[in-house]
């Protein structure tokens, strides 16, 4: 259900973690917790570069804005990390009952790939969420991004140990 | 005398049967019962007609009262407009001797004008505030009805075995045929220019007014470079031709978005739609049977609303305000007075918020007016006594008017550059840094392209344009009650 606070505070949230480098894998990060039906309020439709939330993107941008999240920009794409103002903006939200319940241990392990693969695992699991079989996401991916096939094996690999065993 | 082959010719265009509809943007939208059956058959299918109770522009008609034209003159005016441009682009595609784009056209042709009919199927009542508390993407809902139960599914399949999937994937922006994708959805286009001519023309508004003619006759398609090194096809305008009405078209968004769609009265009566669901649900999950059963299903089944699309399409303007009609009277203090709001227009007022107001002070700002308005004798908690709003709650997202951060600071590495036109290329300043990854794709700009096909973004072409993107358009607001609108703008003049 809409909160007007729930969005920022999702942010703060995933990135109290650690940094993330690069706007792109953090939006497929963010697509992938919520695929494994953490509530993020977030909602992705399919671009070039697969799911991607604009509304994602803009909450970011403001919490920059707000000294609340550093933007750093570095050979790899912009880091983003949490400033101390959004750690203290953090605890009042959870003061208050904020929370996101999510795979801590799967938002590293996210966070340590390849940006091109999350591109391929997270249009995957795009097209699986849409109902689509194993066969029929793998053509559909194969079409869309030809150009990143080499990730498929280890994304459909991934899909199937991580995100079928969902509870 | 009917052996005459003139005579036979004229014979023929006398009988091929055409379904003709007046329309107040095009006139004359008509649909030929032979050819395009199947177009003819999805508009009479209940799930379409549904569209003749959503209103285009949800809750505009509160600031201008001629705006309630309807979802259903949306969707035929796109797709009439689906047709004039696939016949304009290809013809140029065949003086171009461009085949592959002719054949994409020519095979797409009529999952072009079945997508562009369909593409707002599953749009609900008030879209946006209905999706941000369902939280489920009318795309979604698109899907589920062209795919699922439905006539229209059984219409299309009819049609042609798969039908019904390649449509939906259309809509979802995931067809193969990219083409016919962009067509559909991007910076430019059909969807976009329909909404913008009959949003001007039914508001009285007529900043949307442009050229259609005009645009239609320059009309290109070409391929830009992605950052990624992937190639995108692209819909554009000619360059020497359409350069002048390209900034025509952006400033018609530019005022629409200012002055129609953003309006801050409008956006007042939106948000307190949103909260007023948001309160429904808070009583409803307390055991009070409030919210409007086929709305309580989906929520229920947000994670697949597949599953209840059937109470989905039972959920039209009219369902809404009836409720609203009825909570007036509710005895819960909150559900009340935004319903009361709602039907009486009186609606929260809006105060302009500087850029530097974080949403930890927004945050503390709720709290303080909630304890305000009690003095006052408002029973409101926190959440419902002062709204805030801004892009990311915005449904309408333009890259070049309501400009993010990241589309200010974009450059469009991929595009070549300018070499002998007269038009200015700006440089771009060097505190600016290059945006070498990320989420921008070339979909989210609009294209001119010279004769040899080569392309340019148009605020590269453009000075104009190049201005309007440095000044995105910011409307951030925050609304409270009149009787705290003095206490909020005292507050903020403190702050200051």
């Amino acid at each position: 259900m809409y909160d007007a606070f729930q969005g920022t505070f999702t942010v703060l949230k995933l990135l109290s973690q650690g940094p993330v480098t690069g706007r792109k894998k953090f939006q497929k990060i963010v697509h992938l917790l919520q695929t494994q039906r953490a509530a993020i309020p977030f909602q992705f439709t399919y671009h070039h570069y697969g799911p991607y939330a604009p509304a994602l993107q803009e909450t970011l941008d403001r919490l920059v804005e707000s000294h609340m999240v550093e933007e750093v920009h570095t050979s790899g794409g912009f880091e983003y990390r949490l400033t101390e103002d959004g750690e203290g903006f953090l605890k009042r939200l959870e003061q208050d009952g904020y929370h996101l319940a999510f795979d801590e241990k799967l938002f590293s392990t996210l966070v340590g790939k390849p940006a091109t693969f999350l591109e391929v695992l997270s249009t995957y699991a795009y097209f699986r969420e849409q109902g689509l079989s194993a066969e029929q996401a793998r053509q559909k991916v194969q079409l869309l991004k030809a150009h990143l096939s080499e990730h498929l094996p280890e994304v459909q690999a991934m899909y199937t140990s991580v995100f079928e065993t969902r509870p | 005398m009917w052996s005459s082959p003139l005579r036979r010719d004229i014979m023929m265009v006398e009988v091929l049967p055409v379904k003709t509809i007046r329309d107040p943007v095009h006139n004359l939208i008509q649909f030929s019962e032979k050819d395009e059956s199947i177009i003819l058959r999805l508009i009479d299918t209940p799930e379409f007609q549904r569209l003749h109770h959503i209103r285009q522009l949800g809750l505009s008609f509160l600031t201008y009262p001629g705006a309630t034209h309807t979802r259903f003159s949306h969707s035929l005016g796109v797709t009439h407009l689906m047709r004039r441009f696939l016949d304009q682009l290809s013809t140029r595609a065949r003086e171009q001797d461009e085949q592959d784009l002719k054949a994409a056209l020519k095979d797409g042709r009529m999952l072009a004008l079945a997508g562009a009919l369909l593409h707002d199927v599953g749009h609900g009542p008030f879209s946006h505030a209905l999706e941000q508390v369902t939280q489920i993407r009318h795309e979604r809902l698109s899907r589920a009805i062209i795919t699922g139960p439905t006539r229209i599914r059984e219409y299309l399949e009819a049609w042609a075995s798969g039908f019904s999937e390649e449509v939906a994937d259309l809509i979802g922006r995931t067809h193969a045929n990219r083409a016919v994708v962009k067509l559909l959805s991007s910076q430019l286009d059909v969807d976009r220019l329909d909404y913008l001519l009959r949003d001007a023309l039914m508001s009285g508004a007529r900043y949307g007014a442009l050229d259609l003619e005009w645009l239609i006759h320059t009309l290109r398609m070409g391929e830009v470079d992605n950052p990624d090194g992937t190639k995108s096809t692209e819909v554009g305008l000619d360059l020497n031709k359409g350069l002048s009405l390209a900034e025509d078209f952006m400033m018609a968004r530019f005022y629409m978005y200012n002055h129609v769609y953003l309006h801050k009265t409008t956006r007042a009566a939106e948000l307190m739609v949103r909260h007023v669901l948001l309160r429904a649900y808070e009583l409803t999950i307390d055991g009070e049977k409030l919210l409007p059963p086929a709305l309580a299903e989906l929520i229920v089944h947000r994670d697949a609303p597949e599953e209840v699309i059937e109470a989905y399409l039972t959920l039209t303007d009219a369902t809404l305000w009836s409720h609203f009609f009825a909570w007036q009277e509710h005895p819960d203090p909150v559900l009340s007075y935004l319903s009361r709001g709602l039907i009486g227009r009186k609606l929260y007022k809006s105060v302009p918020y500087p850029e530097h107001l974080s949403p930890a002070t927004i945050y503390e700002l709720q709290v303080e007016a909630a304890k305000v308005g009690e003095r006052l004798g408002l029973q409101l908690p926190a959440k419902y006594a002062l709204f805030f709003d801004d892009e990311s709650s915005m449904a309408y997202k333009d890259p070049y008017i309501l400009g993010s951060s990241r589309m200010r600071h974009r450059t469009f590495k991929g595009v070549p550059a300018r070499q002998s036109h007269e038009v200015l290329t700006p440089e771009r300043p060097a505190s600016q840094p290059e945006i070498t990854q990320g989420e921008d794709e070339a979909t989210e700009a609009v294209y001119l392209f010279d004769r040899e096909g080569k392309a340019v973004e148009l605020s590269e072409a453009s000075n104009l344009i190049q201005f309007l993107r440095g000044k995105a358009l910011r409307l951030r607001r925050l609304y409270v009650p009149e009787a705290l609108r003095d206490w909020l703008k005292g507050r903020l003049e403190n702050m200051a």
